[in-house]
């Protein structure tokens, strides 16, 4: 018994300081930009930078737009795949597991050589083009998270009873998705919308090669030409990420509690 | 002119029969029950009459208007699901509200009629708390606030009872009952509960197979079942083989001992039917002086509480009675010779 915990506690230890190490080390190294003191000046520079600035709200946006598009295209799917047509849920998920399959580099390949200048559809030949090609090749990268995320909260809920009850009182479909559904999977979207947003900020693929200024392409420049400074992108890029991560277990959180008092 | 008509309505899912040829007139305020096995397709009907699945063949009126193809939501009929259903966001008032505020009624036309419904299922105090917050009991209440609060044209009830623990389910069937009575609603339930169909309804529809066994009112249904299914499904019932000595005499033998019909049986002299005897109508010993009397051994006693259930061979067939409990009456030994008697009214002749 006590020689179980004593493992336990090791291996809690061990891997604590595995991830932490690297960590508090990035932060200390972070922190020494000016000789024999401690500050943040490299926390200065970087959130001062112009470039910053505009990289990160660039990537907020389209993180933004990603999420919005995901849910539009995503609710109504999973919505109608578990009320009418269940037999297509394996085909359904198949095609929202298949970004984790093919690599980004690919899928933007293909983007490149589907929607070039000389294409059909030239979307790259605008700015604006490219924008909009590179949030829906984002839905199209969060795809798996987001549906996974909805799904599992729509299974959580009687939809198809829930769905009948709305209709019986005289609701018709709109009205059931934004009144009846889509309250009751609030934290699951949340929980979607949460990861599309770590994989959008942290995006480098899609948007260094369809040459769109966000905050990936961003941090690998200033890796590339400076020393402390992305140390302490790394420190924020972290923080960012476990904010997300916080209020993803907040959300969480509120799902358990309705959940087990519905019992 | 009946208020609600299903006529000839059958449903089919591909070659497979659910619902099959069902003709059914319902009066206006009647209370019917549609009782059967599950898979009998008596779920189906309902969800048909509510709008979720369309009839492969027949039609359905509702006041002399066809509703067969119409759209759900613009049926006006109140449903209450088994799961109870409640808006798990939404609070109970604003539950109750939902077909409200769809129907585009006033907030204060919708305040009062909340308050209204929640007096109707007694529960005034708790319009602001969550379904979460409820008991079962107290969720299908307010499920039935919200389906009445549309004031709907029918009412109808998808086994709302079945989850319930068996002390609610009773309290609450009894308070369905009521309430329907109360605003003299037009009303069918879904069970597999028989008790709750006998003990509920104006009318019993009995379904087998997608098809009505019986309709009657639950006195014909449980007295006279006309097929040994309704028999053997509702109540405890002892099914034996007679066979016919005079049809138009009435007069039959079981296990070669002589008794008589009420009604003549169909068939020639000396072919087997089937025939029922409830085991309330069967009493040991006190022979009256029309009475049917055979001779049987006892083989087995089940005590039940208020009755005594005793086995009684005659021949090769069993045969169940109840005897009540009482202090002075001592149950018969096992083993032992006894004569029982019943009244030939209560000799049940079964068609199939």
């Amino acid at each position: 018994m006590k020689n179980s915990n004593l493992g336990a506690w090791l291996a809690v230890i061990l891997g604590a300081l595995y991830f932490l190490m690297p960590l508090v080390a990035t932060f200390e190294f972070s922190l020494r930009l000016k000789r024999d003191e401690y500050s943040f000046e490299a926390y200065r520079i970087v959130l001062s930078d112009p470039v910053f600035q505009s990289a990160f709200t660039y990537s907020l946006v389209l993180a933004i737009v990603t999420i919005v598009i995901g849910i539009l295209i995503v609710v109504p799917t999973a919505y109608w795949v578990q009320l009418r047509l269940p037999k297509l849920r394996p085909v359904v998920e198949f095609i929202t597991l298949l970004p984790l399959v093919i690599p980004a580099i690919i899928i933007v390949f293909g983007y490149i050589r589907m929607y070039n200048t000389s294409s059909f559809l030239p979307l790259t030949q605008t700015v604006l083009g490219t924008d909009i090609l590179l949030s829906f090749g984002y839905v199209a990268l969060s795809l798996p998270y987001m549906y996974r995320a909805v799904e599992t909260g729509m299974r959580s809920i009687d939809v198809g009873t829930l769905t009948e009850a709305a209709e019986s009182l005289g609701a018709k479909w709109p009205t059931i998705l934004l009144s009846v559904i889509l309250p009751n999977i609030r934290s699951a979207i949340l929980s979607g919308a949460f990861l599309t947003f770590a994989t959008v900020i942290g995006e480098f693929t899609f948007a260094s090669l369809l040459n769109r200024p966000t905050f990936g392409p961003y941090l690998q420049l200033i890796g590339a030409k400076r020393a402390y400074e992305p140390a302490a992108l790394a420190i924020i890029a972290f923080v960012i990420t476990w904010a997300c991560m916080g209020l993803l277990q907040v959300a969480g959180g509120a799902a358990r509690h309705a959940n087990g008092a519905k019992k | 002119m009946s208020f609600l008509e299903i006529k000839d309505i059958s449903k089919n899912y591909g070659a497979n029969a659910v619902v099959r040829n069902v003709d059914l007139n319902i009066d206006k305020g009647e209370f019917i029950s549609l009782l059967g096995p599950s898979g009998c397709g008596k779920t189906t009907v309902l969800r048909m009459i509510a709008g979720f699945e369309t009839p492969t063949q027949g039609t359905i009126n509702i006041d002399n208007e066809d509703i067969t193809t119409i759209n759900t939501a613009r049926r006006n009929i109140g449903m209450v699901f088994q799961a109870y259903a409640l808006f798990p966001n939404m609070t109970v008032a604003n539950n109750i509200a939902f077909g409200l505020k769809i129907a585009g009624r006033s907030s204060a036309e919708i305040k009062m009629r909340v308050a209204e419904m929640l007096d109707l299922v007694k529960l005034p105090a708790l319009g602001d708390r969550y379904p979460y917050q409820l008991s079962g009991g107290q969720q299908q209440r307010i499920a039935l606030a919200r389906a009445l609060a549309i004031s709907p044209r029918v009412l109808l009830l998808d086994e709302p009872l079945s989850a319930l623990d068996a002390k609610i389910r009773v309290s609450l069937r009894e308070e369905i009952r009521s309430v329907q009575r109360k605003l003299g609603i037009t009303t069918v339930f879904v069970t597999h509960d028989q008790e709750e169909a006998l003990s509920m309804s104006d009318r019993v529809v009995v379904m087998s197979e997608g098809r009505i066994e019986q309709l009657g009112t639950p006195l014909e249904i449980y007295n006279q079942p006309r097929t040994r299914f309704v028999a053997s499904f509702v109540g405890t019932l002892t099914i034996l083989s007679a066979k016919i000595i005079d049809s138009a005499a009435r007069r039959l033998t079981i296990c070669d001992q002589p008794v008589k019909s009420k009604l003549s049986p169909e068939g020639k002299t000396g072919q087997e039917i089937s025939v029922a005897l409830r085991p309330e109508a069967i009493r040991i010993g006190k022979p009256g002086a029309n009475s049917n009397n055979l001779n049987a051994n006892v083989i087995d006693i089940n005590f039940l509480g208020s009755i005594m259930r005793v086995k009684v061979r005659c021949g090769t067939q069993d045969i169940l009675l109840d005897m009540f409990n009482q202090s002075k009456g001592k149950p018969p030994a096992i083993g032992s010779a006894v004569t029982v008697s019943f009244e030939p009214d209560d000799l049940v002749i079964l068609n199939a």
